[in-house]
C-alpha cells in the first residue's frame, strides 16, 4: 500500500558546475570573455561600459545616453535600424544601471554577420538627433504623470534616495526639472567620455564559432585606439551618511499603502554577501520565508512581502517591500520588526535552514539555464571584481553555512533599531 | 502498467521543435514528456482544463481563488511549499479564463518529490477553513493591488462586459466584484474540486533532465491510483454576432485619459487569429509600428499605444489600448486611430516577411527554457493537440498578404467594436 504521507527521500541535489570561460584579447588589448552554452542556435554579445548612473554629475545623462544610442547613427535613422533588426529577428538593447551600461545584441547564429556591424554603428557612431531626444524627454515626463499616481513608485523613490544617506551616487532619482534640464551637448559629452574601447569589456554567450567571432571583432574593433584609463564611478569615494527615520508620503484615495523599510548593508564582493543572501531568504526572500508566512499566509495583510539585499561595487543595502491594505500598516510594521528581532535572538531551526539551503541551491542551478542568464552571471562577477572561481565557490559557501554562522549574520547585518521606514498611501 | 495508449511523436532535425512522447493512463490522465539534458533540472507542469469561464455568474473569481487554495495542504500532506523547497524546488501557478496551470521546477534527482506532492493534491485537498479564510483575504488584497490601487487597473473589468453579453468571458479571472470572493464557502470549494480536479481533466507535462521510462514509473506509482471523476463536458454560451458599435465612458481619478477598444475575433486555433496576430505586430510592436509612428511620434496624440489579441480558447478579443497625451483630445485620437486600423491594405509583402522572421526568431529565444517548453506543450494539449505548439510557425508562414488583409477587413470593423473612454474625473 502506497504511503502518501511519507515524502520521498531527498538525495544530495544535482548541481552543474559553471562552464569553462575562454578569455581573449584583441590586438589593442580589448578583452572578450566567451561562454559557450546551450543547444539552440542563438547567441548574445554584451559590451559593458563603465557608464552607469553612478558616473553622473547632477543630471541623469547616463540613463538618457543609453536610451539615445539607438535613436539614429551615421548610416541609419532610428527607423531603418529598427526595421533592419526586425527583419533578422535580432534584438539590440541598451540598458544602464548603477555602475555600468550594457549594449546587448541577441541574434540567431545564422544572422550574426548581417547584424554584427550594428554594434559599431550604435556604440561609436550615434548622431543623437534633437527631435528624437525631445520626444524621448517628453515621453518620460508624461510617464511620470501616470507613475505619480502609484504608491509603490513614490515609496521606492524615497527609499532609494535615503537608503545610503542623501546624495549618494547609488541613490539618485531624477526629478522632472532634472529631465527638462538635459541637453544634447551633455549627452554627446557623456558618450564621448564613457563609450570607449578602454572603458569596458565584452561577454559572448551561447552557440558560436569562436574563431569566426574573433575575426569579426578584430576587423571591427581591433584597431580602436584608446589611451585613456577605465573610469571609476563617483560611488568609490562617497561616504555614506545614513540616518534612521520614518517618512510618510500622502496619496489620497488609495486602498493600499506601500511600505519600504531598510538600512545600508554590505557591497557585492564582501565575503559575507552570498551567505547573507541565504540569511535574507529565510527572513523574506521566498515563499516559505518568515515574513511571507506571518504577514501573507497567517494574517492575510498583503498579496506579497519580500526582503532583499542589493549589493553593488562600492555599497549595498537591505530592504523589505510590501503593499498592504491601508488598515494593516501598523500591524505589518510591528510584525516585521518582530520577525527581524526573533531571528537575531533565536536564529533558525535546523530543518528550516536545510529547506532554505536546498531551495537556494536549486534556484542557483535553475538560474543557469539560458545563454542570457549565463552571460549575466559572468558580467556580475566581472563588474564587481569577483574572481571567476567565485561562480562555482558560491555553491560550496551556501552548502556549508550552518546555524551558528546564520546567528552571526543576523546579529551583524540585521538592525531593527536602525531603520529607514517609508510609507506611501492615504 | 496501466497504459492504454502509446503514441510517440516523431522527432525532426529542426531544433526549434519541442519533441515529446505521450501516454494516457487508465484514469484518463495524459502525460507528455520532453527530454532535455542541458541542466540537471526538471520542470513539471500540470494543466487543469478549468478557468473563469467555468464559473457561475454569481460566484465569479472562484477558479482563481481555488488556485490559491491548492497551496493550502492536501489530504495526506499538510503543507505544499515546504517539502518542495526542501527538495530544492520552486513553483507557481496562474489562472486564465480557460485553464488553471500549476508548474514547478526541481533538481533532476528530486522528480519523485514533485510527483508525490502533485498527485496528493489531485487526489484530494485538505479543505481547511483556516486556509480558506486567509486565501480569501490574500485574494482580496490582490484584487486591490492589481485592479483598484493603480491607475487604469479596472479598465478590463469595464471593457469585458461591454464586449461580451452572454459568454462567461464577460468577467475577469479576479472576478466581477470583491463580494463574490468574500461569500465563498467551504462547500463551494469542495464542489469545485470534485467537479473539475480530476485526472481525465488534466495533462501532466514533464520537461528536462529525465526519461520517459522514469516518468512512467513514477506516474504509475503516484498518479495511476487516483480515481476518475467523470467531469461533464461544459457547454459555453455562444456570443451573438455583434451588429453595431458599443461605447462606454467612465470617470476615474487618473492623470491622463485612456482609450480601450476591442473587436470580436475568432478563437485561438483559427487561421483568422494567426492573421490578426501578424497584423497586431505590424500595428504595435517596435519603433516602426504603425500606431507608435503615427499617433505617438508624428501626431503626438498618445503617450503610448498598443494592439494585441487575447489568447482565448473561445472566440476572443482583439484590443487596442492607449494613454492619451496631456491636453490632447481622445476623440481626435480615435479618428486618427481608425484611419490606421481600417487601412490594412497598406500592409506590404516586406512587412509580412519581416514579422514572420521576427516571430520565428522569438520562438527560438523562448525555447531556451524548460518551463516555456513545458507550458507550450501543456497549453497546446488543453487546446486539443499537443503538437499545436510545433505547428504554429507553419501556420504563420502559410498566411499570405491577401489573407491578412481580408481577415483584418472582416473583423476590424466599427460595427464589430467596443470602445471604453476612460477619463479623468475633472472631465466629468
Amino acid at each position: 500500500m502506497l504511503n502518501r504521507s511519507q515524502p520521498p527521500v531527498i538525495t544530495p541535489l544535482s548541481i552543474a558546475p559553471f562552464p569553462g570561460i575562454i578569455t581573449k584579447e584583441l590586438s589593442n588589448g580589448l578583452q572578450i570573455h566567451f561562454l559557450p552554452w546551450g543547444i539552440e542556435p542563438i547567441l548574445e554579445i554584451k559590451w559593458i561600459f563603465n557608464a552607469g548612473s553612478a558616473h553622473d554629475g547632477q543630471l541623469p545623462f547616463a540613463d538618457f545616453t543609453a536610451k539615445m544610442l539607438k535613436e539614429g547613427t551615421r548610416s541609419y535613422s532610428s527607423d531603418t535600424l529598427a526595421d533592419f533588426l526586425d527583419f533578422y529577428g535580432a534584438y539590440l538593447e541598451v540598458t544602464s544601471g548603477m555602475e555600468i551600461a550594457s549594449v546587448s545584441l541577441v541574434t540567431l547564429e545564422k544572422h550574426l554577420e548581417k547584424v554584427f556591424p550594428l554594434l559599431d554603428e550604435i556604440i561609436f557612431n550615434p548622431t543623437f538627433p534633437e527631435p528624437e531626444f525631445n520626444l524621448m524627454k517628453e515621453r518620460v515626463l508624461q510617464q511620470m504623470l501616470v507613475d505619480e499616481q502609484k504608491t509603490p513608485w513614490h515609496a521606492r523613490r524615497i527609499f532609494l534616495s535615503k537608503i545610503l544617506g542623501g546624495g549618494h551616487p547609488y541613490g539618485k532619482v531624477a526629478e522632472k526639472e532634472d529631465i527638462r534640464a538635459l541637453n544634447i551637448e551633455g549627452i554627446k559629452e557623456f558618450h564621448k567620455n564613457h563609450y570607449r574601447a578602454g572603458n569596458g569589456f565584452l561577454v559572448v554567450s551561447g552557440h558560436f564559432d569562436i574563431n569566426k567571432l574573433m575575426l569579426l571583432f578584430e576587423s571591427s574593433f581591433g584597431s580602436l585606439k584608446d589611451n585613456e584609463p577605465a573610469l571609476i564611478s563617483n560611488a568609490a569615494k562617497h561616504r555614506e551618511t545614513f540616518l534612521p527615520e520614518r517618512i510618510h508620503h500622502t496619496l489620497e484615495n488609495k486602498e493600499q499603502t506601500s511600505i519600504r523599510i531598510g538600512h545600508p548593508s554590505i557591497k557585492r564582493n564582501h565575503p559575507d554577501f552570498m551567505p547573507l543572501q541565504l540569511a535574507n531568504l529565510i527572513l523574506g526572500g521566498y515563499f516559505g520565508s518568515r515574513l511571507m508566512k506571518n504577514i501573507r499566509e497567517e494574517k492575510g495583510y498583503t498579496y506579497g512581502i519580500g526582503s532583499f539585499v542589493s549589493g553593488f561595487l562600492y555599497a549595498g543595502y537591505f530592504g523589505i517591500a510590501t503593499d498592504v491594505g491601508k488598515e494593516y500598516v501598523e500591524n505589518t510594521l510591528k510584525e516585521t520588526l518582530y520577525e527581524m528581532g526573533r531571528l537575531i535572538e533565536s536564529g533558525v531551526e535546523f530543518e528550516e535552514l536545510e529547506t532554505a539551503k536546498n531551495y537556494y541551491l536549486g534556484q542557483m542551478t535553475a538560474n543557469r539555464e539560458t545563454p542570457f542568464q549565463m552571460g549575466d552571471h559572468l558580467v556580475t562577477a566581472l563588474v564587481n571584481q569577483l574572481p571567476l572561481s567565485s561562480l562555482d565557490q558560491e555553491f560550496e559557501k551556501i552548502k556549508y553555512t550552518n546555524q551558528s554562522e546564520l546567528m552571526r549574520l543576523y546579529s551583524t547585518y540585521v538592525k531593527p533599531d536602525n531603520l529607514l521606514i517609508v510609507t506611501c498611501g492615504s | 502498467m496501466e497504459l492504454t495508449e502509446d503514441k510517440t511523436i516523431q522527432s525532426e532535425q529542426n531544433k526549434t521543435r519541442i519533441d515529446c512522447k505521450q501516454r494516457i493512463l487508465e484514469n484518463g490522465l495524459k502525460i507528455l514528456v520532453h527530454e532535455s539534458h542541458q541542466i540537471p533540472r526538471v520542470v513539471v507542469d500540470i494543466i487543469y482544463k478549468v478557468g473563469a469561464r467555468n464559473e457561475h455568474p454569481d460566484k465569479t473569481g472562484f477558479a482563481h481563488l481555488f488556485e490559491h487554495l491548492m497551496f493550502g495542504g492536501s489530504v495526506n500532506i499538510p503543507e505544499y511549499d515546504t517539502p518542495l523547497q526542501k527538495a530544492g524546488g520552486e513553483n507557481n501557478a496562474f489562472t486564465t479564463n480557460d485553464i488553471t496551470n500549476y508548474y514547478l521546477s526541481v533538481p533532476a534527482n528530486q522528480l519523485e518529490t514533485a510527483f508525490w506532492l502533485e498527485s496528493d493534491r489531485m487526489l484530494e485537498l485538505a479543505f481547511s477553513p483556516k486556509s480558506l479564510d486567509v486565501q480569501k483575504s490574500v485574494v482580496i488584497e490582490e484584487f486591490k493591488q492589481r485592479y483598484l490601487n493603480q491607475p487604469y487597473g479596472d479598465a478590463y473589468l469595464e471593457l469585458r462586459p461591454l464586449h461580451y453579453k452572454t459568454h462567461p468571458y464577460r468577467w475577469s479571472t479576479i472576478g466581477k466584484e470583491i463580494a463574490h470572493i468574500e461569500q465563498a464557502t467551504l462547500e463551494d470549494v469542495k464542489d469545485f474540486f470534485y467537479s473539475y480536479y480530476s485526472p481525465e481533466n488534466a495533462t501532466l507535462v514533464v520537461s528536462g533532465d529525465t526519461t520517459m521510462e522514469k516518468v512512467l514509473e513514477l506516474a504509475d506509482k503516484w498518479f495511476a491510483p487516483i480515481p476518475r471523476r467523470n467531469v461533464p463536458k461544459p457547454i459555453f454560451p455562444v456570443e451573438p454576432e455583434q451588429t453595431e458599435a458599443r461605447t462606454k465612458t467612465v470617470f476615474r481619478k487618473v492623470p491622463l485619459p485612456a482609450f480601450y477598444r476591442s473587436y470580436a475575433i475568432p478563437e485561438r486555433t483559427s487561421r483568422a487569429y494567426f492573421a490578426l496576430e501578424l497584423f497586431a505586430e505590424i500595428l504595435s510592436t517596435g519603433k516602426n509600428a504603425w500606431l507608435y509612428k503615427k499617433l505617438v511620434k508624428e501626431l503626438e496624440l498618445a503617450q503610448k499605444v498598443s494592439a494585441f489579441g487575447w489568447h482565448s480558447f473561445d472566440p476572443g478579443m482583439f484590443t487596442i489600448e492607449a494613454v492619451i497625451r496631456e491636453g490632447k483630445d481622445i476623440y481626435q485620437f480615435e479618428a486618427e486611430l481608425d484611419k490606421i486600423v481600417y487601412n490594412s491594405v497598406a500592409v506590404k509583402e516586406e512587412d509580412l516577411i519581416r514579422v514572420k522572421n521576427k516571430f520565428e526568431a522569438d520562438s527560438v529565444y523562448q525555447r531556451t527554457t524548460l518551463l516555456n517548453k513545458a507550458m507550450g506543450l501543456a497549453i497546446s494539449d488543453a487546446l486539443g493537440d499537443p503538437e499545436f505548439v510545433n505547428k504554429e510557425m507553419d501556420i504563420f508562414n502559410s498566411i499570405t498578404l491577401d489573407e491578412l488583409i481580408s481577415t483584418a477587413e472582416k473583423y476590424l470593423r466599427p460595427e464589430n467594436s467596443n470602445t471604453l473612454y476612460y477619463l479623468p474625473e475633472e472631465h466629468a
